[in-house]
């Protein structure tokens, strides 16, 4: 229970510093922690393969990717804020008041029918009995909004030829 | 079946007229006017009078609901049909010496409009009603919009946006009578009736309201009259004839048919404050008649104040003052599409409706001006005129309820005949000026419009009971719903 | 069911027709895909059924959505004229195909049994959308929208994400009858109050649904990203987006939560009314036709969510009815828009204020009568559609006994009366105002669609009972 505070903790303060540092390759960094802390979180929940799915797609593949994208980019000038302190002060307080009922919530909720874990429910056989026979058309279908994600990266990213026309 | 055809046969000859381009579009919606005309009558002949609904028919149009295309004529709607098949022709007529652009299109959109108020007049199915009631606005924006002044943009806007504005709560009352009809629900005109008698004074206020609000604004009564003189001076001739002839007798059927009726304790409560909004019109559109240069805003005032004199008569709930409102419905609508006719007739000559312009026309169209003066006369209301016999009946109703307002009321007279005289005098008579002198004569489309209704106004006031006995049993038995 | 997996096959087989390199092919092809999947999706007609372990379920309500959708896709489709035949710049192989897919996401939006279902639904709509927005690479406004739209639905569609999860540990269930029955059984364990868990979870749902729908306040994406999406695409997202974005907030409020009225009834009021103030009075400050067709998308929302509001046996058909009318008449609003403003492009520059239609009916009397009569139907006048639409949707308000629906009510018909005055602006640009606008030559396709729009709408205003009787 106490390890469950610190990972908590730790994923916290962690993803508060990704959108906190000023530095986006820090961000990404500090991004790529807060992945491991939640993996750490799946290991308690006893998910050992959802622990490394999270690692190797998240940490390993998607946030080297967006490493290079940004390494990529000329970040050297840094542009200047453009909101004002109002929209600030105003997203502070609108954000902090879903915080506040969210932890509200929370605090009152009752755990005392909370099911057991089984064992054998985070393994890799445990979840291909839900994936391929409980949820399979989710799953199959999750196929087509890959697709449409992949064809319109294709599209939007191809060059063309021509002006930009404002 | 004949109430269908009154509804069907303007709708296909406005699409026929629709499809035919050119000088013929205008014969044939003529053509097609007489025809419906021809059915008024025989409508008129064949009715028997007493209190039923007669020439009944319903189909199922909204099943799911219970609400029915279901449509009869009782002698109450009888004299509005009557009147609106009677006044489309002289309209379309009056028409025959104006070269509009895309004429077909008027035609067709007057010919719609006539469809939608024979509508109005004979629904039995309250959302039928309303929803002819509101079809019949979108021909009549269309002709005022598109063929009317200089302001028509802006005015007509005025007009559309008020109207529906006010409309849209007869819509909600209307919802709310039909959900408390009992079982599967009806929206049939008994039905709603029926069920209206368990209702509260304070619900029956809120209907009244609700109800009012549409109905004034159509007529309109004061202090909902803001739209009306601006639309009709703006509105080519044939559109301002169809409102003010045929289209404002909506509201004041509106009265009739649903205020009464179906809210008799918010009658009761709120129909003095009816009666003097009514009475503060009278004299107010009269006063403000007087002043007018315009002969077009002139009679467009003259008619906000008959239609008060109609709405008091109405809310005084006797049988004179609403046979008198039923007879003056008929007379107002004569006359005042013979008035708006002559400004017209004196516009195409002169290019002009500024009284202080004219002068002398008898000496040039000595024809002009005894047309005029018998249509005048039938709205001062002289004995022996059409005019006469609505307004002793409504002025006899409104003393009836209450002396003083009577009195009031009885003004009407003097003011009428005093800014119709003014115009008379001022238009006809005197020095020939500079644009009157070269008046042709009458032509005989002219001819052709002002004679039969100059023969109406005569007729009417003669014989009036011609159509008094046809209405008085409808008009007995709404009393015996009310008390 | 059928149709999703016709659908997405034919997508596929889209994608692949566009190597042919013959543009002329796909937009026939296309419409032909959607037709069949129409026809797929009769066969579901009076049979109640589930797929799959309770992921979808079809019934007769169902198919009606679906027809809807197919129907609204089939016109937008139709009115896309192959995307011009600019080979460099426009690719239609690709917009069909994606077309095709988010009608799929739409599909599962309206037959969800199961949440899962309903999130991956909405993400592959999105998704599409996201792509679609920005279809215009060119025009800086278009990829404004497509960054705007991604960044503020990703957000939407995480706050839906955990709703649902708030949801399930609440209720531990997915399916939305199990969540019925978990919330019943939690009512009972701790005498009819609710636990904080089901309060946030259900109130997060309603936040991530109701932004795709664009209600009051969560709807400042709409104006911008309407407006910089290429019309066509525009014209998908206020029908077929809208549509299933109703349904399913409805299927999951009515199915899953009605014995919690209050948690999502409370404050679905101010949204509403919110809602209904906020889309007709900015409509009326727009000098823009297609922003102010985003506006009165907003307001539209908002009469939908009356009848959601209403929660009446008759509501199903109300809501159906409502979304079909709405459909039609923004499609041929859209259909007029998009060949006006092309007609009367500066610098190469769609011109889609007010303006460009100044003297339309002189030249174009076609176009110019569909747009009134579209712009009626969408401002409730009867003889049209879109007054029995509003009709049905106020008597669903009355019945409810609650007096809070009178209230709601008189706001509805006063925004309905400042609905008239801009939904005629057009209306009276086309047919009174000065202006020239030269003869614009129709497709053949393009005419019979504005016909069959145009006579469907008046039709349906004239005889409801055609289709109210199937709904």
């Amino acid at each position: 229970m106490n390890f469950w505070y610190f990972l908590t903790a730790l994923t916290l303060l962690s993803a508060s510093m990704v959108i906190l540092s000023k530095n986006p390759i820090h961000s990404v960094l500090y991004l790529v922690f807060t992945f491991f802390c939640i993996s750490g979180h799946y290991v308690l929940l006893n998910a050992q393969f959802l622990m490394a799915v999270n690692i190797v797609v998240y940490a390993g593949a998607i946030m080297v990717l967006f490493l290079f994208v940004i390494m990529m980019m000329d970040l050297s000038k840094n542009s200047p804020d453009s909101k004002s302190t109002l929209t600030k002060l105003a997203g502070a307080i609108l954000g902090g008041t879903l915080l506040v009922i969210l932890i509200a919530a929370s605090r009152k909720v009752d755990l005392k029918d909370v099911k057991p874990i089984d064992a054998q429910t985070g393994m890799v056989e445990g979840l291909g009995q839900i994936l391929y026979r409980d949820y399979v058309l989710p799953f199959e279908l999750v196929s087509i909004l890959f697709f449409v994600a992949m064809v319109g990266a294709v599209m939007l990213g191809k060059r063309e030829a021509g002006e930009r026309n404002f | 079946m004949l109430t269908l055809s009154l509804i069907l046969l303007p709708i296909i000859a406005g699409l026929i007229t629709l499809a035919i381009k050119g000088e013929t579009a205008k014969t044939v919606a003529l053509v097609f006017a007489f025809a419906e005309l021809a059915l008024g009558a025989y409508l008129y002949k064949s009715f028997v009078p007493d209190a039923t609904s007669q020439f009944g028919l319903s189909y199922d149009w909204i099943h799911s609901a219970g609400i029915k295309f279901s449509v009869g004529v009782d002698g109450i709607s009888l004299i509005l049909v009557f009147l609106t098949t009677l006044m489309v022709p002289f309209i379309i007529l009056s028409t025959f010496g104006n070269n509009y652009k895309n004429a077909s299109n008027l035609y067709a959109l007057i010919l719609f409009m006539q469809a939608a108020l024979v509508g109005v007049f004979t629904a039995k199915d309250v959302f039928l009603f309303y929803f002819f009631f509101e079809a019949a606005l979108i021909p009549i924006y269309f002709i005022a919009a598109i063929w009317g002044g200089e302001n028509r943009i802006k005015v007509t806007f005025k007009f559309f946006v008020y109207t529906i504005f006010g409309s849209l709560f007869m819509l909600l009352a209307l919802v709310y009578l039909y959900l408390l009809t009992p079982g599967t629900h009806s929206a049939d005109i008994n039905a709603i009736y029926e069920a209206a008698k368990a209702l509260d004074l304070s619900t029956q206020s809120y209907l009244f309201g609700a109800f009012f609000i549409a109905f004034a604004i159509k007529m309109p009564l004061f202090p909902f009259h803001t739209w009306q003189p601006d639309t009709y001076v703006e509105a080519p001739t044939a559109g301002t004839m169809l409102l003010s002839g045929i289209m404002l007798k909506m509201g004041v059927y509106g009265l009739i048919r649903f205020i009464l009726p179906i809210v008799p304790l918010g009658v009761d409560q709120w129909g003095f404050v009816a009666i003097i909004l009514s009475v503060i019109g009278i004299i107010y559109g009269s006063v403000i008649a007087i002043q007018q240069k315009d002969m077009k805003r002139l009679i467009a005032y003259s008619s906000f104040a008959h239609v008060g004199l109609m709405s008091a008569g109405i809310f005084s709930r006797n049988l004179e003052g609403i046979q008198g409102s039923l007879i003056q419905m008929l007379a107002h609508g004569i006359n005042v599409v013979g008035l708006f006719f002559i400004v017209e007739i004196i516009e195409r000559r002169a290019k002009s409706r500024e009284l202080s312009l004219l002068g002398g026309i008898t000496q040039t169209t000595p024809n002009l001006t005894v047309y005029f003066i018998i249509l005048m006369l039938g709205s001062v209301a002289l004995p022996l005129t059409n005019g006469f016999v609505g307004e002793f009946l409504l002025l006899k109703g409104v003393y009836e309820y209450n002396a003083w307002i009577g009195a009031v009321a009885g003004l009407t007279i003097i003011l009428g005949a005093v800014y119709m005289l003014r115009m008379v005098q001022k238009s006809m008579f005197g020095i020939t000026s500079k644009i009157t002198e070269g008046f042709t004569d009458l032509t005989f489309n002219e001819k052709a419009v002002l004679f039969p209704l100059s023969f109406l106004v005569i007729a009417l006031g003669i014989a009036p009971n011609i159509f008094l006995k046809l209405t008085e049993p409808a008009v007995s038995q709404l009393l015996s719903i009310i008390k | 069911m059928n149709a999703i997996i016709a659908l997405s096959l034919f997508g596929i087989s889209n994608l692949f027709l566009g190597f042919l390199n013959n543009r002329k092919i796909l937009l026939p092809a296309t419409l032909v895909f959607i037709l069949i999947a129409l026809g797929l999706n009769f066969a579901d007609w009076n049979h109640e059924y589930y797929w799959f372990n309770n992921m979808l379920k079809t019934n007769n309500l169902s198919v009606n959505f679906v027809t809807i959708i197919l129907l609204s896709t089939f016109l937008v489709v139709a009115i896309s004229r192959s995307f011009g035949d600019d080979d460099e710049h426009s690719h239609p192989a690709e917009y069909y195909a994606i077309l095709l897919f988010s009608a799929v996401g739409a599909i599962m939006m309206v037959t969800f049994e199961n949440l899962i279902m309903l999130f991956v639904g909405l993400e592959i709509l999105s998704v599409s959308m996201y792509v679609l927005t920005g279809s215009d690479k060119r025009s800086l406004r278009s990829n404004e929208a497509a960054l705007k739209y991604f960044l503020m639905g990703s957000f939407a569609t995480g706050i839906l994400l955990f709703g649902v999860a708030l949801v399930y540990g609440a209720t531990s269930s997915f399916d939305i009858h199990g969540i019925a029955q978990g919330v019943a059984k939690a009512k009972e364990q701790m005498g009819g109050a609710y636990g904080p868990l089901l309060y946030s979870g259900v109130i997060l749902i309603m936040v991530g649904l109701l932004f795709k729908i664009s209600a009051a306040p969560f709807h400042f994406w709409t104006p911008d990203v309407y407006d910089g999406a290429p019309s066509i695409f525009t014209a998908f997202m206020s029908t077929v987006v809208k549509t299933a974005g109703v349904a399913a907030t409805y299927r999951i409020l009515s199915i899953s939560f009605p014995s919690v009225y209050g948690l999502w009834g409370n404050p679905l009021v101010y949204i509403v009314c919110a809602t209904l103030i906020i889309g007709n009075i900015t409509a009326v400050y727009q000098q823009s036709f297609k922003r102010m067709l985003a506006y009165s998308s907003i307001s539209h929302a908002g009469y939908l969510l009356i009848t959601v509001l209403a929660k009446r046996p008759e509501t199903n058909s109300s809501l159906l009815f409502y979304s079909l009318a709405y459909a039609i008449a923004t499609i041929t609003a859209f259909a007029v828009l998009m060949v006006v403003s092309e007609a009367q492009a500066k610098n190469g520059k769609a011109d889609e204020s007010f303006e460009a239609l100044n003297g339309l009916a002189n030249n174009n009397p076609l176009l110019a009568f569909s747009l009134t009569i579209s712009m009626l139907s969408l401002a409730g006048i009867p003889l049209t559609a879109g007054f029995f639409g509003k009709f049905f949707v106020f008597s669903d308000a009355f019945s409810n006994p609650s007096s809070l629906f009178k209230w709601i009510l008189v706001i509805a018909i006063l925004m309905s009366t400042v609905g008239i005055y801009y939904y005629f602006k057009p209306i009276i640009a086309a047919y009174m105002k000065k202006g020239e606008v030269a003869k614009i030559e129709l497709s053949p396709l393009y005419k019979f669609i504005l016909i069959l729009t145009t006579t469907l709408t008046i039709l349906l205003g004239l005889a409801p009972d055609l289709v109210k009787n199937i709904f």
